[in-house]
């Protein structure tokens, strides 16, 4: 029946095909002919394409229903043995196909006419409807929207020639309107959310879905209404039209909100002593000691996940604003009393990203973050500074330059705020300076730490290192463990800096595993117990297995444990953490797939494998009393019983 | 299956005019059923609502036994159908016209329509658009035979016939179907030709259908008695089914239906001069069920 009804359809529409077949050859012939004027070259298909796929594309659907009308056909074609619904779905296919041909016509012209795809492939839309726009692809969308103008009013009257003429002038009126309507949608959709609004997506996306509004409506009016009564049938077919539009649009609107986002991917987790805060692609996420799961708290798209947690806060930047920048947020842990602290909107400055930033002080009470300088004349300043401002709102206070020798006319710094200092208030930075138009390999010296006082905005240079430098605070803010070198090949220092003086306490001078082996890869993974007094670290010596060791403040001793065979992991990814009381040192191997726990005195005490199916790079964090486990791979977070050795997945 | 088609409840309105108000009927095979009614009483607005030409407003269609709805399709396969006006595409040819019908129907007798096409004098390689309304009407009646249906729907047709044809058509062609099996309704309002073939009579009214019986009955129990009074005929009779009258002076002419014995008592207790009574013919029941009274 389809086959038959199809076969009819085509040959009916076999004028139109030969009309449509001299128009593109004539064009051809000109565009070869004429091809060689400059203005006539993008004239021709230009001119082509704008009027004969809309027209085609009308045509065609004009004449869908031409032949009854014509012939007063209607009681034939209804009373024959074949659902209504064949009937219409030979109609369209057979326009579509006919249009569809023409494209793929067209597209085979590209290909072998010389010259035609490089004009045809330049042909864009004025900046003002959408800087860039290939035309083509668009008017492709356009003939079919057309089209399915064209095939629904055609059920309306048997004069194709108003349809056509109709369905041109109703067709380019919505397109005018649906390209406004998706500007305000982007507008509206700027304010509301982060992120780009994908507004020719959304006019795209409406002008298929209008198309298919419009199609929906006719077979719904050719299956429902009566067409001996051509009031009713009108009357149909237009609130059906006026429905699925309405839908249409609405979806369109809605598309940039509804689309999938990409999959939500595990980040870092930020612990401090019992808080833990994680980040994911999608938001972040509180532990909940009790329960041993992670709780959302914060629902936002993240193009940068950058938070810090300290006195029951968290510290967050959103993604876009209005302008472009970010957005730092202040919340409570459990999610509660959400705050906006700074926005691009507000005053000339732009948060901006450096590393190390944002923080939050222990207390909760302030936090610090890097933001540009913003103008009309300039909205981006491109040089970064650091500012402050209260978790209550209030209190922002642009900080003072940094060292003009690390940050002055004409050099540029690479800083990186390395923790929150203790009383008073201040800042840990570790920095070194770049010469003017360096690049970011080019070997730069010396490194410095310094420390920047909030209250007094004063810099003080706590230690210059003519080599690399690795520093790390404990949670007190007073004293930080100080790997040093003098050069790339000598031995390393180890050192305890006090954050308040800058005097050093010499703990150990090791040499390198090998010739060359940089700072970083000789002592590696620091970690400071909970309490401030007991630093570890795993040593790699030449010839040794790598050495867990332990600095107590206390005792003012270094304890040094038995070697671990740990299979060496080129991409660092082993890793040393306090568990459990804080007098155990976890070390993972993530080649043995296992978990070393060792005691007070650094022996062994017990070997701990990762669940089954973690087979990647994983890492472990400890909160409280529990040990969680970060399995990137497998997008899987595990918390480890401690008493019996048992992981249970959490994420 | 005794009951081809049935039909309960069936309305339909034009806007605010109601054309058919609760029609119900059923066809059964091997009969030839006739549907009269004045022209635009709803004939062709029922026919078109059983072939789901046009909706229904309400009411139930069964095509042998199972409901057909608006959207339905397959029953039709069933039924050959002629409709009043030519509806063919007018660029085919007649034999193209034949050969993407037949398409439609797993029925389909091809020879039966190439004889029909010898038989009623249409040239196969003809354009339909080049077809009189009649040559066409031969056409439509040529598919509609070739289908091999099981219900022939006749939509006033004849009267676009000439009449060796329409002679043709009505006393061997229809007679022949009705023999094999199939059924007939025959919508009309030229009922003298109805009157030799049809079985059974429907007569609508109204938007109602006001006659559902079996000539035979209906040639048996309609009768026309005329009454002679002496002085002009009284205005109220009291003398049973009265389905038309006519004053002729002092005469009364009265169409009965159902004629009895009872009523025939009536008509000698009226103290009339005299009375004549006969039975009527198709035509004359015809006119008295639709016929205002004058």
């Amino acid at each position: 029946m389809f086959k038959t009804l199809l076969i009819k359809e085509w040959k009916d529409k076999a004028p139109l095909v030969a009309f449509g077949l001299g128009i593109m050859a004539l064009m051809l012939a000109a565009f070869l002919v004429l091809g060689d004027d400059q203005d006539l070259r993008e004239l021709i298909p230009a001119t082509f394409l704008i009027f004969f796929f809309p027209v085609i594309g009308a045509m065609l659907g004009a004449g869908a229903f031409e032949s009854e009308f014509r012939d007063g056909a209607w009681t034939y074609l209804l009373s024959r043995p074949v659902r209504k619904e064949t009937i219409w779905l030979a109609k369209l296919v057979a326009s579509l196909s006919i249009l569809a041909g023409s494209w793929l016509l067209f597209i085979g012209l590209l290909a072998v006419a010389p010259g035609l795809e490089e004009v045809v492939s330049g042909l864009k839309l004025p900046d003002m409807l959408g800087s860039g726009l290939a035309l083509f692809p668009l008017i492709l969308l356009s003939s079919l929207f057309f089209l399915s103008i064209a095939f629904s009013l055609s059920i309306l009257t048997d004069k194709p020639l108003s349809v056509v003429f109709g369905s041109l002038f109703l067709g380019f009126v919505l397109e005018g309107v649906l390209f406004v309507f998706a500007f305000l949608a982007q507008g509206r959709a700027m304010l509301t959310q982060s992120g780009r609004f994908p507004m020719l997506g959304v006019f795209n996306l409406g002008l298929v879905l209008s198309s298919l509004a419009f199609l929906a409506a006719s077979l719904l009016t050719w299956l429902k209404a009566d067409f001996s009564q051509s009031r009713i049938k009108t009357g149909a077919l237009a609130r059906w039209c006026l429905l699925f539009l309405a839908a249409a649009w609405a979806l369109s609107a809605a598309w940039p909100a509804l689309r999938p986002g990409p999959k939500e991917e595990i980040g870092s987790i930020e612990v401090v002593g019992n808080e833990a805060v994680l980040s994911t692609s999608k938001g972040l996420y509180h532990y909940e000691l009790e329960s041993g799961r992670f709780r959302k708290i914060v629902r936002l798209r993240l193009d940068w996940g950058c938070s810090a947690v300290g006195g029951g806060k968290v510290l967050y930047v959103a993604g876009h604003d209005l302008q472009g920048g970010f957005e730092l947020w202040v919340a409570n842990t459990d999610g509660s009393d959400k705050r906006l602290l700074w926005g691009s909107g507000r005053g000339d400055m732009s948060v901006s990203f450096w590393p190390g930033t944002p923080r939050i002080s222990p207390d909760g009470k302030t936090a610090v973050f890097a933001y540009e300088e913003t103008s009309e004349t300039s909205p981006r300043s491109h040089v970064r500074s650091l500012a402050s401002i209260g978790t209550e709102g209030r209190g922002l206070k642009k900080l003072a330059p940094l060292d003009p020798g690390l940050a002055g006319e004409g050099e540029q710094s690479a800083t990186i705020i390395r923790g929150w200092l203790g009383s008073p208030d201040g800042l840990l930075m570790w920095a070194r300076p770049l010469k003017a138009g360096s690049g970011p390999r080019t070997v730069r010296t010396p490194y410095n730490v310094w420390r920047y006082d909030l209250a007094s905005g004063a810099q003080i240079k706590l230690f210059e290192s003519p080599g690399s430098v690795s520093l790390v605070p404990n949670p007190a803010g007073n004293m930080a463990l100080l790997i040093s070198e003098k050069d790339q090949a000598g031995p390393i220092d180890i050192s305890l800096l006090d954050l308040k003086t800058g005097t050093t306490t010499p703990i150990s001078t090791i040499e390198r595993p090998g010739k060359g082996t940089p700072l970083w890869s000789a002592i590696e993974h620091s970690a400071w117990s909970g309490d401030g007094d007991r630093v570890g670290f795993l040593i790699h010596r030449e010839g040794h297995l790598p050495t867990p060791a332990v600095y107590s403040g206390k005792d003012r001793r270094l304890v040094m444990g038995p070697g671990i065979r740990l299979q060496e992991s080129p991409d660092l990814s082993n890793g040393l953490a306090w568990i459990g009381d804080g007098t155990k040192l976890a070390v993972t191997a993530v080649r043995d797939r296992s978990i070393y726990v060792l005691g007070p005195d650094l022996a062994l005490e017990k070997t701990v494998p990762v669940p089954p199916s973690v087979n990647g790079r994983f890492r472990v964090w400890p909160v409280g009393a529990a040990v969680l486990l970060t399995d990137q791979e497998n997008q899987a977070i595990w918390r480890l019983d401690l008493k019996t050795d048992k992981w249970k997945r959490i994420w | 299956m005794s009951e081809l088609l049935r039909v309960e409840r069936l309305s339909k309105a034009f806007g605010r005019r109601a054309v058919l108000r609760d029609i119900g009927f059923t066809v059964e095979p091997g009969k030839v059923y006739g549907l009269m009614g004045r022209n635009g009483e709803g004939k062709t607005t029922l026919i078109r609502t059983i072939m789901g030409v046009i909706p229904r407003d309400a009411g139930v269609i069964s095509f042998k036994g199972r409901p057909v709805t608006f959207a339905g399709a397959d029953y039709k396969r069933a039924i050959g159908y002629v409709p009043e006006n030519p509806f063919f595409y007018g660029g085919m040819s007649v034999a193209g016209i034949l050969a993407f019908n037949g398409r439609f129907f797993p029925k389909w007798d091809a020879k039966k329509a190439a004889s029909d096409v010898e038989r009623f004098g249409l040239d196969p390689s003809a354009k339909v658009r080049t077809l009189s309304r009649g040559q066409q009407l031969k056409l439509a009646v040529v598919a509609a035979l070739a289908a091999g249906p099981e219900l022939l729907i006749l939509d006033d047709p004849t009267s676009g016939l000439d009449v060796p044809t329409r002679r043709d058509f009505l006393r061997d062609i229809i007679g022949e179907l009705a023999r094999g099996g199939t059924a007939v309704l025959f919508a009309t309002h030229l009922v003298h030709e109805l009157e030799r073939i049809v079985d059974h009579l429907f007569i609508l009214r109204g938007g109602r259908i006001v006659l559902d019986e079996p000539y035979d009955k209906v040639k048996i129990l309609a009768r026309r008695a005329v009454i002679s009074f002496d002085g002009p005929p009284p205005e109220d009779l009291d003398i049973g089914p009265i389905i038309g009258r006519r004053r002729m002076g002092q005469d009364l002419e009265l169409l009965l239906y159902p004629w009895s014995e009872e009523v025939n008592a009536s008509l000698r207790g009226l103290n009339a001069l005299r009375f004549e009574v006969e039975p009527l013919s198709l035509e004359d029941i015809f006119t008295g069920f639709v016929q205002d009274e004058r």
